[in-house]
Protein backbone atom coordinates (compact mmCIF):
# COMPACT_ATOMS: atom_id res chain seq x y z
CA UNK A 1 0.00 0.00 0.00
CA UNK A 2 2.61 2.72 0.83
CA UNK A 3 4.55 1.46 -2.10
CA UNK A 4 1.89 2.40 -4.74
CA UNK A 5 0.37 4.69 -3.34
CA UNK A 6 3.71 6.86 -2.59
CA UNK A 7 4.61 6.20 -6.11
CA UNK A 8 1.74 7.44 -7.60
CA UNK A 9 1.58 10.88 -5.40
CA UNK A 10 4.63 11.46 -5.05
CA UNK A 11 6.85 9.42 -7.51
CA UNK A 12 9.21 8.31 -5.02
CA UNK A 13 10.18 4.65 -4.72
CA UNK A 14 10.11 2.80 -1.94
CA UNK A 15 12.61 -0.50 -1.89
CA UNK A 16 12.87 -3.74 -0.46
CA UNK A 17 13.33 -3.72 3.13
CA UNK A 18 16.80 -2.45 4.11
CA UNK A 19 18.49 -3.37 7.29
CA UNK A 20 16.45 -2.24 10.43
CA UNK A 21 18.45 0.87 11.45
CA UNK A 22 18.21 1.68 15.26
CA UNK A 23 16.99 5.21 15.12
CA UNK A 24 15.09 7.40 12.51
CA UNK A 25 16.46 10.81 11.70
CA UNK A 26 13.45 13.35 13.20
CA UNK A 27 10.98 10.81 13.35
CA UNK A 28 7.37 11.44 12.08
CA UNK A 29 5.04 8.35 13.93
CA UNK A 30 1.61 7.82 12.43
CA UNK A 31 -0.89 5.76 14.06
CA UNK A 32 -3.72 3.98 12.65
CA UNK A 33 -6.29 1.55 14.38
CA UNK A 34 -8.79 -0.24 12.76
CA UNK A 35 -12.15 -2.16 13.87
CA UNK A 36 -14.46 -5.16 13.14
CA UNK A 37 -13.24 -8.01 11.94
CA UNK A 38 -9.55 -6.98 11.80
CA UNK A 39 -8.77 -5.35 14.48
CA UNK A 40 -5.64 -3.88 14.45
CA UNK A 41 -2.88 -0.80 15.51
CA UNK A 42 -0.30 0.25 12.78
CA UNK A 43 2.16 2.28 13.93
CA UNK A 44 4.57 3.80 10.99
CA UNK A 45 7.73 6.01 11.89
CA UNK A 46 9.19 7.97 8.79
CA UNK A 47 11.88 9.76 8.83
CA UNK A 48 11.01 13.77 8.53
CA UNK A 49 12.97 14.26 5.52
CA UNK A 50 10.79 11.58 3.70
CA UNK A 51 7.73 13.07 4.94
CA UNK A 52 8.35 16.90 3.77
CA UNK A 53 9.43 15.14 0.47
CA UNK A 54 6.17 13.84 0.02
CA UNK A 55 4.44 16.49 0.63
CA UNK A 56 6.54 18.62 -1.49
CA UNK A 57 5.84 16.43 -4.37
CA UNK A 58 2.18 16.02 -4.02
CA UNK A 59 1.67 20.38 -3.57
CA UNK A 60 4.43 20.44 -6.44
CA UNK A 61 6.60 22.55 -4.50
CA UNK A 62 3.38 24.99 -3.71
CA UNK A 63 4.19 27.06 -0.23
CA UNK A 64 1.55 25.59 2.60
CA UNK A 65 1.25 26.54 5.91
CA UNK A 66 2.43 23.81 8.81
CA UNK A 67 -1.16 22.91 9.00
CA UNK A 68 -1.96 22.36 5.18
CA UNK A 69 1.52 20.38 5.28
CA UNK A 70 0.05 17.91 7.96
CA UNK A 71 -3.30 17.64 6.07
CA UNK A 72 -1.53 16.85 2.91
CA UNK A 73 0.41 14.03 4.78
CA UNK A 74 -2.43 13.03 6.51
CA UNK A 75 -4.36 12.17 3.59
CA UNK A 76 -1.22 10.82 2.21
CA UNK A 77 -1.84 7.93 4.98
CA UNK A 78 -5.63 8.30 4.19
CA UNK A 79 -4.94 6.69 0.74
CA UNK A 80 -2.88 4.67 1.77
CA UNK A 81 -4.32 2.86 5.06
CA UNK A 82 -7.93 3.08 2.87
CA UNK A 83 -6.07 0.49 0.20
CA UNK A 84 -4.80 -1.61 3.02
CA UNK A 85 -8.05 -2.33 4.48
CA UNK A 86 -9.51 -2.31 1.61
CA UNK A 87 -7.38 -5.63 0.32
CA UNK A 88 -8.55 -6.56 4.04
CA UNK A 89 -11.85 -6.34 3.61
CA UNK A 90 -11.67 -8.18 0.10
CA UNK A 91 -9.55 -11.24 1.58
CA UNK A 92 -12.06 -11.40 5.21
CA UNK A 93 -15.21 -10.65 2.54
CA UNK A 94 -16.17 -8.25 5.99
CA UNK A 95 -16.00 -4.69 6.26
CA UNK A 96 -13.17 -3.17 8.97
CA UNK A 97 -13.15 0.36 9.13
CA UNK A 98 -9.99 2.13 10.05
CA UNK A 99 -10.36 5.13 12.62
CA UNK A 100 -8.90 8.37 11.24
CA UNK A 101 -4.98 8.20 11.67
CA UNK A 102 -2.73 10.14 14.56
CA UNK A 103 0.37 11.46 13.33
CA UNK A 104 3.05 12.27 16.35
CA UNK A 105 5.88 14.25 15.80
CA UNK A 106 8.81 11.81 17.57
CA UNK A 107 8.61 8.01 18.73
CA UNK A 108 5.23 7.07 19.19
CA UNK A 109 5.79 4.39 22.65
CA UNK A 110 3.18 1.85 22.97
CA UNK A 111 1.95 0.30 26.40
CA UNK A 112 3.82 -2.86 26.94
CA UNK A 113 0.52 -4.67 27.03
CA UNK A 114 0.13 -5.72 23.95
CA UNK A 115 -3.69 -6.24 23.44
CA UNK A 116 -3.24 -8.20 19.91
CA UNK A 117 -2.32 -11.80 19.02
CA UNK A 118 -0.04 -11.04 16.36
CA UNK A 119 2.34 -8.69 15.08
CA UNK A 120 4.34 -8.22 12.06
CA UNK A 121 6.90 -5.64 10.60
CA UNK A 122 7.27 -4.35 7.67
CA UNK A 123 10.55 -2.06 6.19
CA UNK A 124 10.56 0.27 2.89
CA UNK A 125 13.67 2.32 2.09
CA UNK A 126 14.13 5.01 -0.17
CA UNK A 127 16.32 7.76 -0.92
CA UNK A 128 15.53 9.50 1.72
CA UNK A 129 15.48 7.40 4.60
CA UNK A 130 13.38 4.15 5.76
CA UNK A 131 9.92 3.31 6.78
CA UNK A 132 9.48 1.23 9.88
CA UNK A 133 6.03 0.03 10.18
CA UNK A 134 4.40 -2.38 12.98
CA UNK A 135 1.13 -4.10 12.76
CA UNK A 136 -0.24 -5.44 15.84
CA UNK A 137 -3.89 -7.31 14.73
CA UNK A 138 -6.88 -9.59 15.39
CA UNK A 139 -8.54 -11.49 13.36
CA UNK A 140 -11.82 -11.59 15.54
CA UNK A 141 -14.41 -14.40 14.77
CA UNK A 142 -17.14 -13.83 12.52
CA UNK A 143 -20.07 -12.47 15.22
CA UNK A 144 -17.58 -10.45 17.34
CA UNK A 145 -17.62 -6.64 16.76
CA UNK A 146 -14.73 -4.27 17.48
CA UNK B 1 -20.36 24.79 -18.27
CA UNK B 2 -21.32 22.59 -15.21
CA UNK B 3 -20.72 23.37 -11.38
CA UNK B 4 -18.73 21.12 -9.59
CA UNK B 5 -18.94 21.05 -5.27
CA UNK B 6 -16.14 19.09 -4.03
CA UNK B 7 -16.71 17.52 -0.31
CA UNK B 8 -13.77 16.17 0.86
CA UNK B 9 -11.64 17.02 4.09
CA UNK B 10 -8.45 16.60 2.50
CA UNK B 11 -7.25 20.36 0.94
CA UNK B 12 -5.03 18.34 -1.47
CA UNK B 13 -8.11 16.67 -3.19
CA UNK B 14 -9.48 20.15 -3.61
CA UNK B 15 -6.33 21.33 -5.62
CA UNK B 16 -6.20 18.18 -7.22
CA UNK B 17 -9.39 17.80 -8.65
CA UNK B 18 -9.76 21.60 -9.11
CA UNK B 19 -6.38 21.48 -11.28
CA UNK B 20 -7.54 18.40 -13.10
CA UNK B 21 -10.96 20.03 -14.43
CA UNK B 22 -8.71 23.75 -15.04
CA UNK B 23 -9.23 24.35 -18.78
CA UNK B 24 -12.28 22.04 -19.20
CA UNK B 25 -15.54 22.97 -19.47
CA UNK B 26 -16.04 22.42 -16.04
CA UNK B 27 -16.19 24.98 -12.92
CA UNK B 28 -15.45 24.32 -9.26
CA UNK B 29 -17.82 26.66 -7.03
CA UNK B 30 -16.95 25.53 -4.13
CA UNK B 31 -14.88 23.57 -1.52
CA UNK B 32 -16.90 22.15 1.54
CA UNK B 33 -14.63 19.78 4.20
CA UNK B 34 -17.33 18.43 6.08
CA UNK B 35 -20.53 16.43 5.12
CA UNK B 36 -22.43 19.07 7.53
CA UNK B 37 -20.56 21.97 5.47
CA UNK B 38 -21.18 20.16 1.84
CA UNK B 39 -25.06 19.37 2.75
CA UNK B 40 -25.31 23.46 3.73
CA UNK B 41 -23.19 24.51 0.51
CA UNK B 42 -25.84 22.33 -1.90
CA UNK B 43 -28.32 23.72 -1.12
CA UNK B 44 -26.58 27.41 -1.11
CA UNK B 45 -25.35 26.92 -4.46
CA UNK B 46 -27.18 24.25 -6.51
CA UNK B 47 -23.97 22.34 -8.14
CA UNK B 48 -24.75 20.03 -11.09
CA UNK B 49 -21.71 17.78 -9.97
CA UNK B 50 -20.98 16.92 -6.50
CA UNK B 51 -17.64 14.95 -5.48
CA UNK B 52 -18.40 13.39 -2.66
CA UNK B 53 -15.17 11.88 -0.03
CA UNK B 54 -16.41 8.70 1.76
CA UNK B 55 -14.33 8.67 5.38
CA UNK B 56 -14.83 12.24 6.80
CA UNK B 57 -14.85 13.33 10.48
CA UNK B 58 -18.50 14.08 11.55
CA UNK B 59 -21.11 12.16 8.96
CA UNK B 60 -19.51 10.18 6.42
CA UNK B 61 -19.56 9.87 3.01
CA UNK B 62 -22.73 7.68 2.80
CA UNK B 63 -25.01 9.48 4.74
CA UNK B 64 -23.88 12.58 3.24
CA UNK B 65 -24.61 11.42 0.28
CA UNK B 66 -28.33 10.06 1.60
CA UNK B 67 -28.64 13.61 2.70
CA UNK B 68 -28.33 14.98 -0.73
CA UNK B 69 -30.21 12.44 -2.67
CA UNK B 70 -32.84 13.54 -0.55
CA UNK B 71 -32.15 17.41 -0.97
CA UNK B 72 -30.87 17.48 -4.23
CA UNK B 73 -32.23 14.55 -6.28
CA UNK B 74 -31.23 16.18 -9.35
CA UNK B 75 -27.13 16.61 -8.79
CA UNK B 76 -25.13 13.98 -9.74
CA UNK B 77 -22.90 12.40 -6.86
CA UNK B 78 -19.49 11.00 -7.95
CA UNK B 79 -17.92 9.09 -4.38
CA UNK B 80 -14.28 9.72 -4.19
CA UNK B 81 -12.43 7.03 -1.85
CA UNK B 82 -9.06 5.17 -1.35
CA UNK B 83 -11.59 2.22 0.47
CA UNK B 84 -12.80 0.47 -2.78
CA UNK B 85 -13.57 -3.06 -1.55
CA UNK B 86 -16.69 -4.85 -2.20
CA UNK B 87 -18.90 -3.70 0.82
CA UNK B 88 -18.31 0.01 -0.44
CA UNK B 89 -19.05 -0.43 -3.83
CA UNK B 90 -22.04 -2.25 -2.68
CA UNK B 91 -22.76 0.71 -0.33
CA UNK B 92 -22.89 3.05 -2.85
CA UNK B 93 -24.35 1.11 -5.31
CA UNK B 94 -27.28 0.76 -2.90
CA UNK B 95 -27.80 4.31 -2.71
CA UNK B 96 -28.49 4.10 -6.26
CA UNK B 97 -24.99 5.97 -7.27
CA UNK B 98 -22.81 4.58 -10.06
CA UNK B 99 -19.80 6.53 -9.84
CA UNK B 100 -16.60 5.62 -7.49
CA UNK B 101 -13.43 7.09 -8.19
CA UNK B 102 -10.63 5.31 -6.67
CA UNK B 103 -7.85 7.67 -5.08
CA UNK B 104 -5.40 8.47 -5.65
CA UNK B 105 -6.87 10.12 -8.41
CA UNK B 106 -6.23 9.17 -11.79
CA UNK B 107 -6.71 12.23 -13.73
CA UNK B 108 -7.59 10.63 -16.82
CA UNK B 109 -10.15 8.39 -14.31
CA UNK B 110 -11.94 11.32 -13.33
CA UNK B 111 -12.36 13.24 -16.36
CA UNK B 112 -13.59 10.14 -18.30
CA UNK B 113 -16.31 9.75 -15.25
CA UNK B 114 -17.24 13.47 -15.15
CA UNK B 115 -17.69 12.80 -19.39
CA UNK B 116 -19.83 9.90 -18.20
CA UNK B 117 -22.17 11.65 -15.28
CA UNK B 118 -22.44 14.82 -18.08
CA UNK B 119 -23.87 12.44 -20.60
CA UNK B 120 -26.49 11.19 -18.81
Amino acid sequence: MYASVTKTVAQIELTEPPPRKKRIEAPVSVVVLSKGIFKSRVVSTFPSLLVDEIVDRMSRNTPLSPEDRDAYFKEYINMCFGRFISRINNETGRASRFVIPVMIRGLYRSSPENQFSDTAHVDFGSDYGSVNMTVSYDILPEHSSN
Amino acid sequence: MKRILIIDDSPFIYKEVAATLEGLDYEVIGHAKSGEEGIAMVQELQPDIITLDIVMPGIDGIETAQKLIEIAPNTKIVMLSSLCDHDTVSEVESLGLKYLVSKPIEKEVLIETLEKVCKE
